[in-house]
C-alpha cells in the first residue's frame, strides 16, 4: 500500500493515470502530453508499474500502458485529484483552493 | 499448481468458513445470541462481496486482460467493482444496524440490483463489441 500512496502522491503520475482511464497509451503518445523527457517519464512509469498501478504490454519496440486500479485505488486516485495531494500547482488545485479557502473564512 | 487467484479464493472460503463456524459455535455456548450469529455471518458475507468487488477491475496474478480487448472489458469491469464493493458495504452496513425486518426485506434486493445491472450492462458492452468493425 505504501507504493499506491507513493504512486498517487506524484501529480505527474497522476495525470498519467487520469489518460489512461480514456484507453491505453502507448508511451510516445503519454510523452506527447508532458513537458519532461522520456527518461524522467519512463521513472514515473516505473513507479506506477511498482505499485501495479498500470499493467504494460510490449509489442515490438513500442510498450503500451493500460490502467490496473482496484475500487480502492480508483477511489484514493479521485481524492488525490480533488485535494490536490503533492506539488503545489497543479491545475485541479488551483480550481479547489480558492473554494476551499471561501469555505473556511 | 494453485494461481494466485485460486489461492486467494479458497483462503477467502475457508475464513469464511471459519468466521460462520465460529459464531454458530459461539450462538451454541450462548456468548451470543441468535441474532448476532445471522447480523455477524450476513455482515460478513457483505464485507466479502465489498473485498472482492474491489479487485473485479484489477488483474491479479497470470489473469490479464491483453490491450486489443482491454477497451471492450475496462468500463464492465469498473462498473461492476464499483457497484459490488458499494453494494457490499451496503449489504453489510443494512445487515449491521437495521432492526432484522428491515434488513430481511432491503438486503437482498439490494445485492440483486446491483448483480442484475452489472450484468446487463456487461451483456450490452459484448453486444457492442462483437458487432463493431474490427478497424475500431
Amino acid at each position: 500500500m505504501n507504493n499506491v500512496f507513493k504512486a498517487l502522491s506524484d501529480p505527474t503520475r497522476r495525470r498519467v493515470l487520469e489518460l489512461l482511464r480514456k484507453g491505453p497509451m502507448t508511451a510516445g503518445e503519454l510523452s506527447e502530453h508532458f513537458p519532461v523527457s522520456k527518461p524522467t517519464l519512463s521513472a514515473h512509469f516505473a513507479v506506477l508499474r511498482e505499485a501495479d498501478l498500470i499493467a504494460a504490454e510490449k509489442s515490438g519496440k513500442t510498450i503500451t500502458y493500460r490502467l490496473n486500479l482496484s475500487v480502492l485505488e480508483d477511489a484514493l486516485l479521485g481524492f488525490a485529484q480533488v485535494f490536490g495531494i503533492g506539488a503545489a500547482g497543479s491545475p485541479k488545485r488551483a480550481r479547489v483552493a480558492p473554494v476551499l479557502k471561501r469555505r473556511t473564512t | 499448481m494453485l494461481t494466485k487467484r485460486t489461492s486467494y479464493a479458497l483462503a477467502t472460503a475457508g475464513f469464511m468458513l471459519a468466521v460462520a463456524a465460529g459464531l454458530k459455535y459461539a450462538g451454541g455456548l450462548g456468548v451470543i445470541g441468535d441474532e448476532a450469529v445471522r447480523r455477524g455471518v450476513q455482515v460478513m458475507i457483505g464485507e466479502t462481496l465489498a473485498v472482492y468487488g474491489n479487485f473485479i477491475p484489477k488483474d491479479i496474478g497470470s489473469i490479464s486482460m491483453p490491450v486489443s480487448s482491454a477497451s471492450c472489458s475496462r468500463s464492465p469491469r469498473r462498473l461492476g467493482g464499483w457497484l459490488l464493493t458499494l453494494t457490499g458495504v451496503g449489504y453489510a452496513g443494512v445487515w449491521a444496524f437495521a432492526p432484522i425486518a428491515i434488513a430481511n426485506v432491503a438486503a437482498m434486493p439490494l445485492l440483486a440490483a446491483a448483480i442484475l445491472i452489472t450484468v446487463g450492462y456487461s451483456g450490452w458492452v459484448v453486444l457492442n463489441c462483437r458487432w463493431l468493425p474490427r478497424n475500431r
